[in-house]
């Protein structure tokens, strides 16, 4: 009498496998909206990093970020993210497919890249492996987690053929295994010059093979990685989706001071002006970490200068890396000395190929720019000119932003106007773990704190050593 | 030879005929029984000494014949000693004193008179261990029922529900959580309360072994009324008119109104005037000032200032809530004799909620008919059809729930009658706050969640006698419904952008059972009576369900798909979800389960019981191999009055009873292949994920197992008695949905390990204070349970020690916790001196607010210590009064409404130096690590923020209270007035309920509220206050 029960149990809703080039689409969508939303993005880096503020619950402005926040970056990263990627790196070696296995292992390890910055300590190895019975993943430190990343990013590389197909349902390089590989290697860059403090010697011999000059790096604004959001829901960029219904962020003072000081052209297209009060002719960015009473003493909503209009398109892309970011990294290198060159010939071209991103072209402009003495590299402390350089370049690319300012300690920020008692008068330097971490990996999750320090946003990070 | 003797049987207290009474030559099967008058004629032999005359409900009586050829007798009703009878599980009737567990009735009479719409909100308080929570009190909210505790860590926890021998659904498909959503009621509240004889509580799983796994939560078993008893024609009509209100509303401010530091001045609701779009009341003090506000005239382009004053203080009360009114009409007739009978019921419910455009509405057709076709052939039939129609509020934390902003979010200068007169004055949504907040009637009134729910229950029953003692029977059960929900978003609403947003939901469900039973009942010896039963069932489960979205209308306020502007979206995708539409993940689901069954009861002289029951199931849901289960109960009971032949002492009624069941469990369907789940298009680029669940291949079936013991005690002639139980379950193999941490690459694995256990005690006393003869009829009806509950483990490893159920949007979980109470409240606490002499206290910061302990803590938990209710009747020739209290003790909630409402300065509470700061009652770390007593004064503003903010602790209370449940004062019409009528009998009632909540720890709400009917309580989340109601029933019988 139960021979039907296969039947009547086989489930009718839903896939029971997977399509990779589908998996690709919505793993690249969904993390890189994850990556630009508001718990990592608009109310974590680009408020700490004081590129943005807020006027309207200011709590987040004032380092007092919300417990469900950081459930949100960590469960979609990892459950949400890591797995899909983690599925098609599985699904590329099961198929004979390198170019899948390389971009799985190029996208996770962004992302776990960027878990580890927000957070420090986190599960690496034995994480996503529940079909193993691993309900309880340990946490790796931050120093294992990055040593495996760059081994699995120069595997990534090597693994990429560029002749025969790509792969498809890629929305970022439309399957372009040249661009991958780019990215791929680029990335790493970024990644060894992280743990620079840390762990110099691995850091040096990855850089100087990187910058070598036969890897290929990315070499133009064309090699950009960045997801192109579309124009209706739910694929627009998620800016644009928090201002549909919200108008609280505006841009900072900071960094409204810092680019009219060197009549950066960038200026207009980082920030709008008041559309009403006194200063509607000037930009009027808002001081970070204003308590609500503090904000609405400025006045109306429309006195103060909102983000500019080119971030707030529903098209607007998720930048991911850009080239800009791969020629401050060789200034740097070279200025530490671990590669030969000219530094501040990287850092002016680094400089430029930001301002064309936003389609700035006009060469004797830029010329006049880099002339002037506050922007003009400075050798004797190549930390501030590339700091306050990539700090601006970086706008929009919140985390990147706070962990480069958190390892090259410029520019020098204010802190927030009245922070949060858990911030002890610090800019913050991590999140805390998601709180439910420590409901159901209770063990795991405090054996990571005794490690690495107590469970605080003032606790630095291992490659945060300076 | 033989001969013959007659006569009639008359119901003691009124003279009536009683039909159906058994007329028996003791010692002999010779009997007869009575007819539609009451009158028998029997033959009987010269060798019969003594007539015996039962009835169901009476005390027997035996009668000597000696020469009489006529013999009338009077019996007198029985309730509470030997002949109780009650519906057990396959709607059988049996003697209670024969069972080995604890069951307890409701007369239908009490559910008609003391109406709810939704039946099962009728049980609170009158049931030992049935606790009862209705949600809200919005019209049709759905309520939760648990019998002796939640077993289940995840799964269900309430009782299946039956009638007339057959299951019907209970589902809530609302999906209201904290964050919002729309409440549509449980199934069960499709029953009518007007078609309903008897309730009967089958507490345990003891009692449920025959109903299979959907009965170890326990039973509510319902018998309809029929027309069998009927003499002729009867018609009846009953009419009940209630009126309702708001039993709680919180305690507002009226000193200071919106605004920001004191500061307010309106231009546009915008942020364009100063603090205009703040949506708190931490503005200048309501003293008359002169101030633009919404409601101020524009001259010349200019908002004049008008005076600045509160609207009082009872504002939202007064003004914002209006009565809610009930009508329900039933008409019955019955019809029959002793062969046959018809009873069809019509019943037309009419409910007005106590929120502006909000209403329930059903209309009910029943049609019991049953009818001996040969004197061994017979056949029953039980047809409901229910059409239910609600227009209802948005609930939880959400911009369409009105009490988000009425409760919290709000400027308390805001008449509530101005935004009404905006919106009915073609205003829309214009109201005194544009950025955040829309007008609370425009959401009533436009952004409207209709559903209709049309419902067929049915049942037909063919028995065929084989022998005197052994009957075949074969029965056909359908509960069929479809449900059709319609939700309507305007564009205007604040969070919903440019364009009008629709959503249809259509839900089919089906159960179906098909069944043949054998039944027997024989006495083996004089002394030795047998009950068997073998039966053989297959149970089908449909559901259905699509939810078809048009986000973007093109035509604005045509509300149709049709006039969608853009593709329309599935949501039984899931992935990227728009407003207010959840994901449905399995939108067809199919079911099967096949089981054999029997059960046997021995019956002793009448006083010594044993009965065993069997079940084997098949469940489609399991893997084969794993998908076949059986589980036995059995249970004694001795009634040691009748054992010692106790009589003429003060004990009138001993009993003892136990027993043990077990009660195995399938899961729901498709967990156990895992999947991938897909979502919207990017482009042209279809998408697909991991779904976050981890599915196991592996499943076995859950098991309940549970032991109870009780004694019921009567002395002084009934007149007092004492139920005791105490019982003890264990759920062990449960199939649970475990979070995991996200890092494992999925957020939940299913997981077939947990085990809970449950222990505890229920009493039932009663109590007749005054003497049976007097002709002031007292009687005392009062009832304890206390349950505890201790989760064991989640999985074998044990590397599970905690589990999420549910969670508030502002960072509080309901837990389960291995070595603890079900239901731990979770989240971030004060953090308080450890030790010293400031031990225990609250650390404030440097900014003057309490500072959060870094370790979560449990807040506490929302399973109470204990439940009890006391009852009242006094009778007094015709007229009863009753009155019923009832009372949860201990358990937690936690309340948005007042730690958004004195968040944002709403409430009295928050008047405490609004003026001059305030120091709150702790200590301040020193620089040494020391600590001294705060001396840091923080703004009321600040203050309070960062009070109800940073800590969940501060807005967790004991939810503990005492209740006025119901008071009821009825009147029957004398039988000698109405004597000469038509007339059969005339009643009315004024009733009461929910009438006062006596005592209540959790400031300006109702603690017995929650955001929907799952295992997810103890948060509540700007709820829609609960209802008192009041009002009369009359009803008339021809």
């Amino acid at each position: 009498c139960t021979k039907e029960f296969e039947a009547i149990n086989t489930n009718p809703n839903n896939a029971t496998t997977a399509n990779p080039a589908y998996l690709l689409t919505n793993a690249e969508r969904a993390n890189i909206f994850r990556l630009f939303d508001i718990p990592a993005n608009q109310d974590g880096g680009e408020l700490i990093i004081q590129h943005w503020a807020k006027i309207q619950y200011t709590t987040e402005d004032q380092y007092g970020f919300r417990a469900t926040s950081y459930q949100s970056i960590w469960d979609g990263f990892y459950a949400a993210g890591l797995q899909d990627f983690n599925q098609l790196i599985a699904i590329g070696k099961q198929t004979n497919n390198p170019n899948l296995q390389a971009v799985g292992l190029v996208m996770r390890s962004y992302l776990f890249s960027v878990l580890t910055d927000l957070y420090g300590d986190i599960p690496y190895s034995q994480a996503l492996r529940l079909g193993e019975n691993v309900l309880t993943p340990k946490y790796d430190s931050q120093e294992a987690v990055y040593t495996g990343l760059l081994a699995d990013l120069k595997s990534a590389s090597s693994l990429i053929q560029t002749t025969g197909g790509g792969v498809d349902g890629d929305i970022i390089f439309g399957g372009n295994m040249v661009k991958w590989q780019k990215f791929a290697n680029s990335l790493r860059l970024r990644l060894a010059m992280r743990i620079v403090d840390a762990k110099e010697a691995t850091a040096k011999a990855e850089i100087a093979e990187l910058l070598n000059g036969t890897t290929p790096l990315m070499t133009s604004n064309a090699d950009i990685a960045q997801f192109k959001f579309l124009g209706s829901t739910p694929n627009t960029n998620p800016i644009y989706e928090n201002r549909l219904t919200r108008d609280d962020h505006r841009i900072s003072r900071s960094i409204v001071s810092v680019l009219r000081r060197r009549n950066d052209p960038r200026l207009p297209i980082y920030a709008d002006k008041p559309t009403c009060g006194d200063s509607a002719a000037f930009y009027r960015g808002v001081r970070n970490g204003l308590t609500t009473s503090a904000a609405s003493a400025l006045g109306p909503l429309c006195s103060t200068s909102k983000v500019g209009a080119y971030f707030l398109a529903p098209t607007a892309p998720g930048v991911l890396q850009t080239y800009s970011e791969v020629l401050f990294l060789k200034a740097e290198a070279i200025a530490r000395g671990y590669v030969t060159g000219v530094a501040a010939t990287e850092y002016q071209n680094a400089i430029k190929a930001s301002m064309e991103q936003y389609g700035i072209t006009d060469a004797a402009a830029i010329t006049t720019y880099l002339a002037q003495p506050n922007v003009v590299y400075n050798a004797a402390n190549y930390k501030e000119s590339i700091g306050v350089q990539k700090w601006i370049a970086l706008f929009g690319q919140g985390v990147e932003a706070w962990s480069e300012w958190r390892r090259l300690d410029y520019p020098k920020l204010p802190v927030a106007a009245t922070p949060a008692a858990a911030a002890a008068g610090k800019i913050p330097v991590r999140f805390r773990y998601p709180a439910n971490e420590q409901s159901i990996n209770t063990a795991s999750r405090a054996e990571a704190v005794a490690r690495q320090g107590a469970d605080l946003i003032t606790t630095k990070l291992w490659w945060d050593k300076l | 030879q033989d001969r013959a003797i007659s006569g009639r049987v008359t119901d003691r207290a009124n003279g009536q005929g009683l039909p159906g009474v058994t007329v028996l030559v003791k010692g002999t099967t010779i009997g007869a029984s009575t007819n539609s008058d009451g009158t028998y004629t029997l033959s009987v032999p010269a060798s019969a000494t003594t007539l015996s005359f039962t009835s169901i409900g009476y005390v027997s009586v035996e009668r000597p014949i000696g020469t009489a050829s006529t013999i009338d007798i009077g019996l007198s009703t029985d309730t509470k000693t030997l002949g109780e009878v009650v519906v057990t599980a396959l709607g059988r009737e049996e003697q209670k004193k024969s069972l080995g567990y604890s069951v307890q009735d409701v007369q239908g009479s009490e559910l008609t008179q003391a109406r709810e719409t939704n039946v099962v909100n009728s049980l609170a308080g009158r049931v030992a261990g049935v606790q009862i929570s209705n949600s809200t009190g919005a019209a049709g909210s759905s309520s939760r029922i648990v019998i002796r505790g939640a077993k289940s860590i995840q799964g269900n926890n309430q009782p299946l529900f039956v009638i007339d021998g057959q299951a019907i659904d209970n589902s809530s498909f609302s999906n209201s959580d904290s964050g919002g959503g729309i409440d549509y009621g449980n199934a069960a509240s499709d029953v009518n309360p007007d078609d309903i004889e008897t309730m009967t509580v089958l507490k345990g799983a003891n009692a449920a072994a025959l109903y299979g796994s959907r009965g170890a939560n326990g039973v509510i078993v319902i018998t309809t009324k029929s027309g069998r008893k009927a003499k002729g024609l009867g018609i009846s009509v009953n009419s009940t008119t209630s009126f309702e209100s708001p039993l709680k509303v919180p305690d507002f401010q009226d000193q200071y109104g919106q605004g920001s530091g004191g500061v307010f001045s309106y231009v546009d609701g915008n942020g364009s005037g100063d603090n205009d779009n703040v949506d708190e009341s931490w503005g200048p003090k309501l003293d008359g000032r002169l101030i633009p506000q919404f409601t101020s005239p524009v001259v010349n382009g200019v908002r004049q200032a008008t005076p600045w004053v509160s609207p009082g203080k009872d504002n939202i009360k007064k003004h914002f809530f209006q009565t809610g009114h009930t009508l329900t009409n039933n008409v019955a007739l019955t019809g029959g004799n002793d062969k046959a009978g018809v009873r069809v019921s019509y019943t037309n419910l009419d409910q007005k909620g106590i929120l502006y455009n909000t209403y329930l509405r059903r209309n009910t057709v029943n049609l019991n008919a049953g009818a001996d076709i040969t004197s061994k052939f017979k056949v029953s039939t039980n047809i409901n059809y229910s059409e239910t129609r609600g227009r209802r509020p948005g609930q939880g934390y959400d911009e369409l729930n009105v009490m988000q902003q009425l409760y919290t979010w709000f400027g308390r200068q805001v008449d509530v009658r101005d935004l009404k007169s905006l919106y009915e004055n073609g205003g829309r949504n214009a109201n005194w706050n544009a950025s955040y907040h829309n007008n609370p009637y425009f959401v009533l009134g436009e952004a409207t969640n209709d559903d209709r729910r049309d419902r067929v229950i049915g049942n037909l029953t063919l028995t065929y006698a084989l022998t005197d003692w052994l009957n075949v029977t074969a029965r056909t059960t359908n509960d069929i419904y479809n449900q059709f929900n319609q939700r309507r978003v305007p564009a205007e609403t604040v969070s919903n952008a440019t364009y009008d947003d629709y959503t249809e939901e259509r839900i089919a469900v089906l159960e179906r059972n098909t069944e043949f039973l054998a039944t027997a009942n024989r006495n083996l010896t004089e002394d030795l009576n047998l009950d068997f039963l073998v039966g053989v069932n297959r149970r089908d489960n449909r559901v259905n369900r699509s939810q078809i979205a048009a986000p973007e209308l093109a035509v604005p306020n045509l509300f149709s798909l049709g006039n969608s502007a853009t593709p329309l979206v599935s949501d039984n995708n899931f992935g990227t979800s728009n407003s207010n539409n959840a994901g449905i993940l399995n939108p067809v689901t199919n079911r099967r389960v096949n089981s054999v069954y029997g059960s046997a009861r021995v019956g002793f002289k009448n006083f010594a019981f044993v009965g065993v029951t069997g079940r084997n199931d098949w469940s489609s849901t399991l893997a084969a191999g794993n998908n076949s289960y059986f589980y036995p109960s059995v249970d004694a009971s001795v009634v040691l009055t009748e054992a010692f032949g106790i009589k003429e002492s003060a004990l009138s009624f001993a009993k003892i009873r136990g027993g043990y069941a077990e009660v195995g469990n399938d899961t729901e369907p498709y967990r156990l292949q895992d999947i991938y789940t897909g979502g919207q298009p990017f482009g042209t680029n279809p998408t697909q994920t991991v779904f976050n669940v981890k599915y196991n291949p592996d499943l076995k079936p859950e098991r309940t197992q549970s032991t109870e013991v009780g004694v019921e005690l009567r002395f002084l002639q009934n007149r007092i008695g004492l139920e005791v139980t105490g019982y003890k379950t264990l759920t062990k193999n449960q199939i649970i949905s475990v979070l995991t941490s996200a890092t494992t690459g999925y957020t939940s694995k299913i997981l077939n390990a947990g085990q809970m256990s449950n222990k505890g005690i229920e009493t039932i006393l009663t109590l007749a204070p005054l003497s049976p003869s007097s002709a002031l009829q007292w009687n005392i009806t009062a009832n304890f349970a206390a349950n505890r509950n201790r989760v064991d483990e989640f999985d074998k490893e044990g590397q599970i020690k905690n589990l999420v159920i549910g969670s508030s949007g502002f960072g509080v979980n309901v837990e389960a916790r291995v070595g603890q109470r079900y239901g731990a409240l979770f989240g971030d606490g004060f953090l308080r001196v450890p030790d010293g002499q400031y031990a225990g206290q609250i650390v404030f910061g440097a900014d003057g607010t309490p500072l959060v302990d870094p370790t979560r803590k449990v807040l506490g938990y929302y399973t109470p210590d204990w439940i009890g209710g006391i009852t009242n009747r006094f009778g007094f020739k015709g007229v009863e009064f009753s009155a019923t209290v009832d009372t949860r003790q201990g358990g937690s909630l936690q309340s948005e409404t007042n730690m958004w409402g004195n968040y944002a300065g709403a409430l009295t509470n928050t008047l405490n130096g609004r003026e001059d700061g305030i120091i709150g009652a702790g200590v301040q770390r020193n620089a040494d690590g020391s600590f001294r007593p705060n001396d840091v004064k923080a703004s009321a503003e600040d203050y309070y923020h960062g009070y109800y903010y940073n800590v969940r602790e501060s807005s967790v209370y004991d939810a503990s209270y005492v209740k006025l449940r119901e008071v009821r004062l009825g009147y029957q019409l004398p039988k000698s007035m109405i004597e000469r009528t038509f007339v059969k009998g005339i009643g009315v009632s004024f009733v009461g309920r929910n009438l006062w909540l006596i005592s209540s720890k959790a400031p300006g709400i109702d603690p017995e509220t929650s955001f929907n009917n799952g295992n997810t309580q103890g948060l509540e989340s700007t709820q829609i206050p609960s209802v008192r109601s009041y009002g009369f029933n009359i009803n008339l019988t021809l």
